[in-house]
């Protein structure tokens, strides 16, 4: 064998080596995803099982299968042991969850345009309370805030769990596209200028566009929160009728009483889970789009 | 901004305040009356059940002499300190994993998230204790390791430290934030760079992540502030438990106003708390020009 | 600078509005209000009944009590139809937080269901709920004894009625007890001795929850009652028990973990948090085999038993030879107040009266809320066999033993939490038992004080 004959061998094996690398290196990378996900999965997969099982199994078994399947647990869940089924609970929820969604997403965006694309009077002074308005804990906010809407007497309606996003109260969100937009170049939207775009229109066309993944998150992020809520309604809201999902969810558990079937409580709120996958599931894939090829140049 | 001429500019600011005029309209009307009313509060005697007596500063003088206080902020302190690097470089990490286009990165994407959209749900607090109980699932696995087993909620820091973990577990939103962030890079700037041949993770740290600073110094402030307010959590598995281990200053906050009534007292905790993230939150802010990189040449914020 | 001023201007504003707000001025109209085009909409509309009424009743509890109770509403606005009830009720989770919330905002129902604490806080002369005996026309008080309607007074005023009166009993997993041929203790010695026989590791005859139920404390309180004569607290609301007391109580704690009768409060904190007792594999499979709980709430521990094929039975009430009185105690386990504010207090004292001693009533009812103090329901339940099970019979004992009446400040939540921070210190050996009982005594001392001062 020549020299050369040599050297290419050793250059074919070394090819051969990289490809083989590369498809173990994808490979590891799958089983480690795929061992996280089983660690990030399993709850659902337990409540899955919890929701067929005794309340002795439910507490001694971290192993998820039930010893049969009955649904009974679902049945009387729906039923709720109220005037009402979990069904128009979960109408409710949604009578809260949609528009407050769609206000958020509406007002944040505005707002944070504002704050990140303008020079304005006193800019630094709301910029200052809009963070400060982050800092004070929930809890010691609860009692003045009833007070207030007890004022305005919209107590037992859904007004003061929908109205004020609005009108861009949540901080955390206006303060996330703030950041967001910073970090799209400023001459994405001089350019527009130049073109003659309203600033309204810049920020439709051309930065909405480029914000979307945060954008989507924003809503996602309400979405799923206003389902979790729990101490928000409970405060403002006191008719059965008008409570939601969180609420109807924990009128079976009495912990000062005696035996309830938890069951029946899992199980309703693993259906009260699916719409926050479901959505997340959907909304995932405009992370995916995202901007990547679009092609900002600086 | 410096291109802008004045008479652009005072046009300019009257639009940028009609874009923020809902969010004015909304503190003024909405946000604003609790927060003064919590801060009038902190200098009364308020039972919830007569009208608040006037004390001036009593509270704020007891404070500091409260055992119950300091001790609740020292372990706040250490939750803090534990929880926000640890749960800030996880999501970071995954989000940089997520944001790779695999097969059915879709699902994985899903699942990841799937711990946080539990949030409080009652699973959590039964699961938690399955894996760090006395013969829990972590302990099996360190007997196999031959390390002797930890008692998790019977000693206060291993309680503080399952607290810890189990909101970095909930890491979902932070991830997605990261995520939506990374979405932003712009992909010539990598295929500029793998022309260079250099690799990802040199290009992680040399491209993506000066790119996304705004939103690390985002999510940095966010888990800053959300750490100092837990309650859940702890609530959840421990109760505050073991010797007021996992006992977080908000907890302190309830229970003085939902439990013991004393909701002037519980006020001026919480503007102490206010002061104490405003601090922590100004030195970042501070600290900001130093590591963060804005991409819209400097305007301000 | 100017954002201080302008803080301090608001807070001007403010503190004239926050009075308003909290002022005992009655303001139901502000809730019902709003709550009424629901309502409306539900009314039939066809008679003109002039005084047609609208009453709020709230109460927390799971759906055994959540259907009977309605069950037994819509029975009453059979009877009564220009009476319309509307219903606030939910889980305990969050009640405490609504049910303050509501008083601070003075939005509260006309009914209001509540805890034996809860009085004491928010009527402590007397006046802060609706004076029932003005209502004796319509509620037939004549169906409790002094005693049961001692616990609803304050200040001689009748503020509550007590639904149903509960104690602590002792319970035993008999099978547990079995599988070591180990007999039930029937005595505080026997107790101290049970574990001998529970030779396998990891089995307790015993267990005091500390986290969930306070239940340390209560062991310790009924034993040193009976060893010194002397209540726990007084009924002046003064401390009764000496600091010599607290140690030796406290003592004979450390003694119970010392014989393995019960496990550390590490041991027990470490197996589950503070999850109770009865959602813990150690109770459900049977390795912890007793338990001190409030009979009207028995049921969560005995059921996980039973599915598991285990018995929960009811103990002995353990007494010293030489008790100077019986130790073991009594309270209301909940009770019914009526709105001081109210605007229909006839109304509201005919729907009270018919959810306590009307005995269709007390039949739809059955044991929901325990087993009743009044005569007429407990009657009802008896000629419709309702009456049985472990609850019952822990309920018969514990009333049959001339128990105390505990001090209402017993269960304040500020003293809960001296029981626990305590207990944990001698079980984690923080200090002497010594050093302990006398901060304990101090603290008790000093936080009675404030509560009645």
């Amino acid at each position: 064998m020549s020299e050369l004959e040599i050297r290419e061998a050793a250059e074919y094996k070394r090819q051969r080596k990289n490809k083989i690398r590369k498809h173990t290196k994808t490979l590891g990378l799958y089983m480690i995803l795929v061992v996280v996900a089983i660690f990030m999965m399993y709850p659902i997969i337990w409540l899955v099982g919890a929701s067929f099982k005794s309340n002795a199994d439910i507490f001694t078994s971290i192993w998820f299968m039930p010893k049969a399947f009955d649904f009974a647990p679902y049945i009387q869940g729906w039923k709720t042991g109220t005037e009402y089924t979990m069904g128009h609970y979960f109408i409710n929820t949604f009578e809260i969850v949609i528009p407050k969604v769609i206000f958020t997403v509406i007002s944040v965006t505005l707002t944070s345009y504002g704050f990140a694309r303008f020079n304005f009077p006193f800019k630094k002074i709301c910029f200052a309370i809009l963070i400060g308005t982050l800092l004070l804990p929930n809890i010691i906010l609860r009692i003045p805030s009833y007070m207030m809407w007890r004022t305005f007497g919209l107590l037992d309606t859904y007004v003061p769990l929908v109205l004020p996003s609005l009108f861009a109260v949540d901080a955390f969100f206006v303060f996330m596209l703030i950041q967001f937009l910073r970090s799209i170049p400023k001459d994405l939207d001089e350019s527009a200028k130049i073109d003659g775009c309203s600033t309204i229109k810049t920020l439709l066309y051309i930065l909405v566009p480029v914000l979307k993944p945060a954008i989507i998150s924003v809503g996602l992020f309400t979405f799923m929160w206003t389902m979790n809520d729990f101490m928000g309604p409970l405060i403002f809201i006191s008719s059965v009728e008008k409570y939601p999902l969180t609420i109807a969810l924990k009128m079976s558990m009495d912990a000062t009483g005696g035996a309830f079937d938890w069951n029946k409580v899992i199980a309703m709120s693993l259906l009260g889970l699916i719409p926050s996958i479901l959505v997340f599931f959907s909304a995932q894939k405009y992370f995916i789009e995202g901007i990547s090829t679009s092609g900002i140049k600086g | 901004m410096k291109k802008t001429n004045i008479t652009n500019y005072k046009k300019e600011s009257w639009i940028g305040l009609l874009y923020i005029t809902p969010w004015i309209i909304g503190f003024l009307v909405f946000t604003m009356y609790p927060i003064v009313a919590s801060f009038y509060l902190s200098f009364t005697d308020y039972d919830l059940l007569n009208a608040p007596i006037m004390v001036g500063i009593d509270n704020f003088k007891k404070i500091f002499g409260d055992k119950e206080f300091l001790k609740a902020l020292g372990v706040t302190g250490k939750y803090v300190f534990i929880v926000v690097p640890l749960k800030l470089a996880f999501s970071l990490f995954v989000a940089f994993i997520l944001n790779m286009s695999l097969k059915g990165i879709n699902f994985f994407r899903t699942a990841y998230y799937i711990p946080s959209i539990l949030g409080s749900n009652v699973a959590i607090a039964i699961l938690w204790k399955f894996i760090f109980s006395t013969d829990g699932l972590v302990n099996q696995v360190l007997a196999v390791m031959n390390i002797a087993p930890v008692s998790w909620f019977g000693q206060p820091t291993p309680a503080l430290f399952t607290i810890a973990l189990l909101r970095v577990w909930e890491f979902g939103s932070t991830m997605v934030i990261f995520l939506a962030a990374l979405k932003e890079v712009p992909g010539d700037l990598y295929e500029a760079a793998s022309v260079d041949g250099s690799n990802k993770f040199r290009n992680f740290f040399n491209i993506t992540i000066p790119i996304i600073t705004p939103v690390i110094f985002f999510n940095f402030i966010m888990q800053l502030i959300h750490a100092f307010q837990e309650f859940n959590a702890p609530y959840l598995v421990t109760s505050g438990g073991p010797m007021k281990g996992t006992y977080l200053l908000p907890m302190l906050i309830y229970d003085h106003t939902f439990k013991y009534y004393n909701m002037g007292y519980a006020s001026a905790m919480s503007w102490i708390l206010f002061i104490i993230i405003m601090t922590f939150t100004l030195i970042t802010f501070r600290s900001s020009k130093y590591w963060v990189f804005y991409n819209d040449n400097g305007g301000e914020s | 600078m100017k954002k201080v001023l302008a803080m301090s201007l608001a807070t001007c504003l403010l503190a004239s509005s926050m009075v308003g707000c909290a002022g005992n001025k009655p303001d139901p109209a502000a809730e019902t209000k709003s709550a009424e085009p629901a309502v409306q909409a539900e009314e039939p509309k066809k008679e003109e009944a002039p005084e047609e009424v609208e009453l709020r009743i709230s109460w927390w509890g799971g759906d055994d009590r959540h259907v009977p109770t309605l069950d037994a509403i819509k029975k009453f606005e059979e009877l009564n139809p220009h009476i319309k009830v509307k219903s606030e009720y939910g889980g305990w989770d969050g009640h405490t937080e609504k049910i303050n919330t509501q008083i601070a905002g003075n939005t509260a129902t006309d009914i209001i269901q509540v805890n034996y604490d809860w009085l004491n806080r928010l009527s402590r002369e007397g006046n802060g709920f609706y004076d029932l005996e003005k209502l004796s026309e319509t509620i037939k008080l004549d169906n409790y004894t002094e005693g049961d309607l001692a616990f609803g007074r304050r200040n001689g005023i009748l503020n509550a009625i007590p639904v149903s009166t509960t104690g602590r009993s002792i319970f035993y997993n008999k099978t547990t007890f079995d599988k070591f041929g180990a007999a039930l203790p029937t005595t505080w010695d026997e107790l101290l001795a049970s574990a001998e026989k529970f030779s396998e590791k990891g089995y307790y005859p015993f267990d005091l929850d500390n986290g969930a139920g306070f239940t340390t404390w209560y062991m310790v309180l009924a034993y040193m009652q009976q060893k010194t004569g002397r209540n726990y607290i007084n009924e002046d609301g003064t401390l009764g028990f000496t600091e010599a007391d607290i140690k030796e109580g406290l003592e004979f704690y450390k003694l119970l973990e010392d014989k393995k009768v019960i496990r550390t409060v590490e041991e027990r904190t470490n197996e589950a948090g503070t999850t109770p007792l009865y959602q813990t594999p150690s109770w459900i499979d049977g390795r912890v085999a007793g338990v001190l709980e409030w009979g009207s709430s028995v049921g969560k521990y005995e059921q996980p038993l039973v599915e598991k094929g285990q018995e929960l039975v009811l103990g002995e009430l353990p007494i010293l030879t030489d008790a100077k009185m019986t130790g073991w105690f009594v309270k209301p386990s909940l009770m019914f107040a009526i709105n001081k504010d109210t605007k229909y207090p006839e109304e509201s004292a005919k729907l009270l009266d018919f959810l306590l001693n009307d005995p269709e009533a007390a039949v739809i009812l059955g044991t929901s809320r325990g087993i009743p103090s009044s005569k007429a329901a407990v009657e009802a339940l008896k000629s419709a066999d309702m009456l049985k099970g472990i609850a019952f019979d822990a309920t018969q004992q514990i009333l049959g033993a001339n128990p105390t009446l505990i001090s209402p400040f017993t269960e304040n939540a500020k003293l809960k939490e001296i029981y626990t921070r305590t207990v944990e210190n001698v079980s984690y050996g923080k200090g002497t038992i010594e050093e302990i009982a006398k901060t304990m005594h101090a603290e008790l001392t000093a936080e009675l004080a404030n509560l009645t001062k």
